[in-house]
């Protein structure tokens, strides 16, 4: 049906393209062997008693989930319903007889009654075409075994889910991505973030997507106005197609910034940085003229692990990085596991509130062995190929940057005496400010610290007290909050005439008109996605920090976000 | 005993998915065999994807047809939820 639906812009761009959803990995029927019908009856009886029983699990664990209960809770109960209709089931088992498989007898019947539905004028009614098609796939992976396997693209096309594992993500061919649509997921969380890392047009947060995006049907997704059309007429294609020439063009005159230095108008250096999760990432950041790497996310390296990766393989990963970076530096941050990043072979116990709990240093420091020892080893092996930069996250205390740096100190004299460094190694050390109680005691942390980088996501969210995941809250996780603004020029102020530098890794660097604020307070690295590398510097290029300043002194004056982003706009 | 009655869908919504639910579930009470027709197209009214695919929209006049030992009770029940818009 022809539509426009909205969401929230993850990452910009255009796409026009066949739709494909993610939970639709092709279930292929032609291997299957078909037995007697009284043995297919049998596997079919099966399917449904287990689809029925993941049906009621999934209904009962939305009541503990807050956000929109009643409608998930009613979709699943209308699934529950549909898989009890006598007239499918009567309709499967008659092709049963005539000597189908069970699968090929369902998929076949599913086919008649979605055709029913599709030809109806009744656009709701159209769209529970999509649930018998949602309810065959699920019985199907069932009679099938199939389904668990990981979606392959076989074309150029705009990826359609609810929501989307980091692992899932970077399993899927990113060539083949022209764009990304979920329902869930709210804009930082890995996954968006993923996104804007491969410069893929992304948008989140778009409501009852199954009723209205099919597969294999062409769209056109507008990333910036959050905007998607279904079935769009030729003059609406024409108009994408334009505007996706543009977009390139502008992108192309965006490229003069590669080979220059983030030099304001004024005369004052900056780096802008990017952050990274894996090799990949900084080859295309290298490409587009990355100053350094201000977050490479380690944690990736735990991702889709069966067990902990050895000393010796992170290593060879950080080795690469920090050589590959030279002479710029590399910002290596600790694992920062816990919250929203479980990991299988740790079992960590079921937190209630995994945000607020063991995540971080603090988990690190509570298992040197396994954890804390062998990456702090690695990372100071590759101090001598390049510029080595440390970075713990999640710290709340005093205590706990003696505690990481003694154990820094212990692993230096163990490498040095086991003849694995020759020399002491150079390297700078550094903490994460997302945790506010650490924010207000940043001077007493000085004598410590090399420097400090301020990772904007979590900073937002535990000042806000908003989880970010939450697409019932997430409008309050909001950077144009004046306490945000005020709170980062607290964090200036603490380390204002200190020999501790600055830097900014949260997706905030990428807001163009947030970035002089930035600068105006001293922040000296701002580190973002490669995607969004070129556009800040050449916002950095631009400005003139002493200009900014005044902004600034405005700025901190402003009362609502509202006010704050209509300062910024003039 | 085979009965046919004429009902009226007085809900907004047509029988769209909680109408059409509300009334599967009471269809499927009875042992009576039990049809909506709507310009001469029968469908079982205990089946909710064939009942949603009867397309009825507020305002519709259709016959249900209710065959079978408790076919006079069910059309009773029946015709009471197209009433009361299946509330």
């Amino acid at each position: 049906m022809k539509q426009v639906l909205f969401g929230k812009t993850c990452f910009p761009g255009i796409a026009i393209g066949p739709a494909v959803w993610f939970r639709s990995t092709q279930i292929n029927l032609e291997n299957i062997k078909t037995e007697t019908p009284a043995i297919e009856i049998q596997k079919l009886e099966i399917a449904f008693q287990k689809t029925e029983s993941s049906l009621k699990i999934l209904i009962e664990s939305q009541q503990s989930d807050s956000k929109d209960i009643s409608i998930s809770k009613d979709i699943l109960e209308a699934h529950l319903m549909m898989l009890g209709d006598p007239e499918w089931k009567g309709q499967t088992l008659e092709f049963i007889q005539q000597g189908k498989s069970a699968a090929v007898s369902l998929k076949e019947s599913s086919q008649i009654f979605k055709s029913m539905l599709e030809s109806l004028d009744d656009e709701y009614l159209k769209a529970r075409a999509h649930d018998i098609e949602d309810l065959s796939y699920q019985v199907l992976t069932h009679l099938t075994g199939q389904g668990l396997d990981k979606l392959k693209l076989t074309e150029p096309c705009i990826l359609v889910a609810k929501g989307l594992l980091p692992s899932e993500f970077l399993s899927l061919d990113k060539k083949k991505l022209l764009g990304l649509i979920f329902e869930n997921s709210s804009n930082t969380s890995h996954t968006a973030i993923l996104a804007k890392t491969f410069e893929i047009p992304c948008i989140v947060g778009v409501h009852n997507l199954s009723d209205f995006i099919f597969e294999k049907n062409l769209i056109i997704m507008d990333a910036l106005k959050a905007q998607i059309q279904t079935e769009p007429s030729l003059e609406a294609q024409n108009l994408a197609l334009k505007e996706l020439e543009s977009q390139k063009e502008e992108s192309k005159n965006l490229e003069i910034f590669i080979s220059k230095k983030s030099i304001s108008q004024d005369h004052i250096s900056f780096e802008v940085a990017s952050n990274l999760s894996c090799i990949d990432d900084m080859k295309l950041a290298i490409q587009k003229g990355t100053e350094g790497c201000g977050l490479f996310r380690s944690e990736f390296l735990l991702l889709d692990q069966k067990s902990m990766p050895s000393e010796e393989e992170q290593f060879q990963t950080y080795k690469t990085l920090v050589q590959s970076l030279a002479p710029s530096k590399a910002v290596i941050r600790l694992f920062d596991i816990g919250g929203d990043k479980q990991l299988p072979f740790l079992q960590l116990p079921k937190e209630e509130n995994p945000f607020l709990g063991l995540r971080g240093l603090r988990l690190s420091l509570s298992q040197p062995d396994i954890l804390l020892k062998p990456q702090l080893r690695a990372l100071l092996r590759s101090a001598p190929y390049g510029k080595l930069a440390i970075m713990a996250p999640m710290v709340t205390t005093l205590g706990e940057v003696q505690d990481f740096k003694m154990a820094l100190k212990t692993c230096e004299n163990e490498l040095l005496s086991e003849g694995l460094l020759s020399t002491p190694p150079s390297y700078e050390v550094g903490i994460m400010v997302e945790v506010p109680a650490i924010a207000l005691i940043l001077n007493d942390l000085i004598p410590h610290l090399n420097f400090v980088s301020v990772g904007t996501n979590d900073l937002i969210q535990y000042l806000c007290a908003t989880d970010r995941m939450n697409s019932t809250v997430s409008h309050l996780h909001d950077a144009y909050h004046p306490a945000v603004l005020r709170f980062l020029y607290l964090i200036s102020n603490e380390l204002k005439n200190s020999t501790v530098w600055m830097g900014l890794c949260g997706e905030l660097a990428a807001q163009n008109d947030y970035v002089p604020l930035l600068m105006a307070m001293g922040f000296k690295e701002l580190s973002v996605s490669p995607g969004s590398l070129l556009k800040t510097r050449a916002k950095v290029c631009g400005t003139s920090v002493e200009a900014s300043q005044k902004i600034l002194q405005l700025a901190l004056k402003a009362k609502s976000s509202a006010e704050l982003k209509n300062l910024l706009q003039n | 005993m085979k009965i046919e009655t004429v009902v009226h869908v007085k809900s907004e919504s047509g029988l769209h998915a909680r109408p059409a639910g509300v009334l599967v579930k009471s269809a499927s009470q009875f042992k009576a065999k039990i049809e909506l027709e709507k310009n001469g197209v029968r469908k079982n009214a205990k089946s909710i994807m064939s009942l949603m695919s009867l397309g009825a929209v507020f305002g519709d006049q259709l016959t249900l047809i209710t065959e079978g030992e408790d076919a006079d009770h069910a059309a009773t029940i029946l015709k009471t939820l197209f009433e009361t818009k299946f509330e």
